[in-house]
């Protein structure tokens, strides 16, 4: 899987592309998980480019906003397209997130707080 | 005209990314609707890579997959040899309690069936059968 990383002062922009599935998740969680240990802790995660998320790519969100102490100030999703808000929806996890409408509006979100 | 497809995948992680690139490419030259075609990847995943974890427990016996597709009617069925396990029957997940207590766990099955128009489960000749059928056109 293909993850793009982008800085804009304190916040980081992580824009996985394709599918978050079971195969794909663990990639992902690496990667998180290796910002999470860097000390980071404003992040944006940018799923236009995503195509699907699985239970394995939920998982991995859901440890990723348990990681940055669950305040919702300190992580924003942005560009969910039909199918990944369909499954956040179905999940139960539109509550959990702090969901942006684009980019610039997520970054601007957890740079501010 | 009935389009059919049948493959063996090794049961690995491996294997559940073999067959849900077989069902995007099996999508692509029957002209389903991409815009839906999600669906179906997706709950391939949840059902395969559950028998890879729980059913077979690392045993990595093949599973049969089938993929058809008629009279508007896209129907996938999963085929394992792992001991009796009937995903319908798995507990809801947790939907709704608060991020430091939100369990994981059973999203995947329940996923599915809300993704899918119509799942079976049926145990047959110490197999298990996992049919789901999606219908692209139907209203939602």
């Amino acid at each position: 899987m293909q993850i793009g990383e982008t800085r804009a002062g304190a916040v980081v922009t992580v824009a996985p592309a394709g599918r978050i599935d079971t195969t794909t998740a663990p990639v992902l969680e690496q990667h998180l998980t290796a910002l999470l240990a860097a000390g980071e802790r404003r992040i944006v995660v940018d799923f236009s480019g995503v195509d699907y998320i699985s239970s394995a790519g939920l998982r991995v969100m859901l440890l990723l906003a348990r990681g940055l102490g669950g305040g919702k100030g300190s992580l924003a999703l942005c560009g969910l397209g039909e199918a990944v808000r369909h499954v956040f929806q179905l999940a139960g996890f539109l509550p959990l997130f702090t969901v942006c409408d684009s980019r610039d509006a997520a970054v601007h979100r957890v740079g501010s707080q | 005209m009935r389009a059919v497809e049948e493959l063996s995948v090794p049961g690995t992680l491996a294997g559940v990314r073999q067959a849900v690139d077989a069902f995007e490419q099996f999508g692509r030259s029957r002209e389903l609707p991409p815009r839906d075609a999600w669906r179906v990847l997706l709950a391939l995943d949840e059902i395969l890579s559950n028998i890879v974890r729980h059913g077979l427990a690392g045993s990595r016996a093949p599973i049969d997959v089938t993929f058809s597709f008629a009279d508007g009617r896209v129907v996938v069925e999963i085929v394992d040899s792992a001991e009796a396990f009937n995903p319908l029957l798995a507990p809801a997940p947790d939907t709704s309690s608060p991020l430091d207590q939100r369990q994981p766990g059973g999203l995947g099955i329940a996923l599915v069936q809300q993704l899918m128009d119509e799942i079976e489960y049926e145990r047959r000749d110490e197999r298990n059968h996992f049919v789901m059928t999606w219908r692209p056109d139907a209203d939602r």
